[in-house]
């Protein structure tokens, strides 16, 4: 981290104004968020607010992203090669409806005094978007599979 | 010299055929659509419910904020699986060695934290709020969720500025067709697209009624409430479960002069039937028939005229950020706005707002304001 570089990157920022200009205007209407919110939430908001955005990209990075590099490399040593793929996918939209599912199937927010509120059996319906899902990829892994054997 | 370089910090160990400059350009375009189109139709919510001297809002299409709000919230949980796919496509990126190069690199990928951060807040905040798990939230979901989304904004501009070479070249990245059984790049695609459908698929049908059935993840069902309509703040919730039943209730109509009406004399007047959708800032939004004399022909009976501006309309609420609500003065002389008396051919429920409510075409659920007892010319206490 020398001084040069940073003259040099400067140097370099100087020859193109579109970036520049680009960075200048990102750049104020990011400080007039942060100035929105500095002016409208107190003290303990600021700092629940501050855990909700570096919590989030800590969430994924030590525990999302980890996880489903663990379960892709189980895929790895237990699924043929051929129909990997599909499995990959069925995975991925699992994971994904189960996501955004999770705060009504667990009855998070539920209050007793708004019964029009989250008025589903959310596991159900989230059971049966699962289904559907994986029933679509044992379509497409039969398919696959008779598709190689014609081949032969 | 301890190699501190081990694990995921060596090089190739996330290595994927889907993932490379190509793959997060193009997720990276269809995020940086889809939170255009988020914060346009947000500062559209934003500026009805606080309009500001350069801000107006028109009373027709009746249905306009419906689809405004609808595309909000709906194109919001789409991006959830976008969102995904990009922090997917640049994870290798987290482990890079070495960690930092130089103060401007330093620079960079505290800006990159920002964007992650305040985008994962943006997309979580959103579904947390859908589902009513205000609990989780330390902070008011509403203003929190409007002042990030100008961080979002900006940091997308900076963020596009400072990746703009390599956006450009990776138009002539060519893929790989992994025979290994990893998935190609296509296929990656197909996975982002088939998530973000299938998530968009789950939850439409809170305010498209046509797939109410197969919504199930929907937190919301447009036919699933009193008398067939949502209800997002019930008279218990309210207080006003006692005041809105006393038989002594009285409207006041403060204009030119203060009158105060009985229910009996607003049923005497001459009643219009409209069908005008509830909207709520949430995304539901449902359709219903509404019965009630104008509000403008309630405002004239104390005097009232267009030239005496909007409208407040308040409410037996005794406390809460929407106990009252101010009415432009183009709806409050609109013939479709009234003050409901009846839903859906019945009185009202309590829980919509018996005695009245107000009922206004294009306008959010939180500013159609129940059990009206006091309509005042003028935005003033």
């Amino acid at each position: 981290m020398s001084a040069e570089s940073v003259t040099a990157g400067i140097r370099e920022l100087m020859h193109q104004p579109g970036r520049v200009a680009a960075f200048t205007v990102g750049g104020l209407i990011v400080a007039y968020g942060v100035f929105g919110l500095l002016s409208n939430l107190n003290t303990s908001q600021l700092i629940g607010w501050g855990a909700w955005v570096v919590g989030g990209p800590l969430l994924h990075d030590l525990v999302i992203a980890p996880l489903s590099a663990a379960v892709a490399l189980g895929l790895r040593r237990v699924v043929p090669a051929l129909i990997r793929p599909w499995v990959t996918i069925g995975f991925m939209l699992s994971a994904m409806l189960t996501f955004i599912a999770l705060p009504s199937v667990l009855r998070l927010g539920n209050s007793p005094a708004l019964p029009s509120a989250l008025p589903r059996n959310y596991a159900h319906g989230l059971l049966w978007y699962l289904a559907v899902v994986w029933f679509a990829m044992a379509v497409a892994i039969v398919i696959t599979v008779v598709r190689r054997r014609a081949h032969r | 010299m301890i190699n501190l370089r081990r694990g995921p910090f060596v090089e190739g160990t996330f290595a994927a055929p889907a993932r490379g400059p190509r793959t997060t350009t193009r997720i990276g375009t269809a995020l940086g659509i889809a939170f255009t189109v988020c914060f346009l139709t947000g500062l559209i919510s934003h500026f009805i419910q606080h309009p500001a001297w350069f801000t107006t809002w028109p009373t027709r299409p009746v249905n306009l904020y419906r689809l405004t709000q609808g595309l909000h919230v709906t194109t919001g949980f789409a991006t959830i699986p976008l969102l995904a796919a990009k922090l997917w496509s640049v994870y290798p990126k987290f482990f890079r060695w070495p960690p930092l190069k130089s103060i401007a690199d330093a620079a960079a990928r505290l800006s990159i934290l920002v964007l992650a951060g305040t985008a994962i807040f943006e997309l979580i905040s959103g579904l947390v709020d859908m589902a009513r798990w205000y609990t989780a939230m330390p902070f008011f979901f509403t203003v929190a969720h409007y002042w990030t989304a100008w961080i979002v904004i900006g940091s997308i501009v900076v963020h596009v500025a400072a990746k703009i070479t390599i956006i450009r070249t990776s138009r002539d990245e060519i893929a790989i067709e992994p025979r290994d059984g990893s998935l190609s790049r296509r296929n990656f695609f197909i996975a982002a697209g088939a998530g973000s459908g299938l998530v968009v698929f789950a939850i439409v049908g809170q305010t498209f009624r046509p797939l109410r059935a197969v919504s199930a993840l929907a937190q919301r069902d447009p036919g699933v409430g009193s008398q067939n309509v949502p209800v997002n703040k019930s008279a218990q919730v309210a207080g006003v479960k006692s005041t809105a039943r006393d038989p002594n209730y009285r409207l006041t109509v403060q204009a030119e002069e203060s009158i105060s009406l009985s229910l009996r004399d607003l049923q005497a007047m001459k009643q219009y039937t409209v069908q005008l959708p509830i909207t709520c800032v949430e995304g539901w939004s449902a359709s219903a028939t509404w019965t009630g004399p104008r509000l403008a022909d309630v405002l004239k009976l104390a005097g009232w005229d267009a030239s005496h501006g909007e409208v407040s309309v308040g409410s037996l609420q005794k406390g809460g950020l929407y106990r009252a609500s101010i009415l432009p003065v183009f709806f409050a002389m609109d013939d479709l706005t009234l003050l409901a008396l009846k839903l859906n051919g019945e009185t009202l429920d309590l829980d919509h707002g018996y005695p009245a409510r107000l009922i206004a075409p294009n306008r959010p659920g939180v500013l159609q304001t129940k059990w009206v007892n006091l309509l005042k010319a003028g935005a003033g206490k």
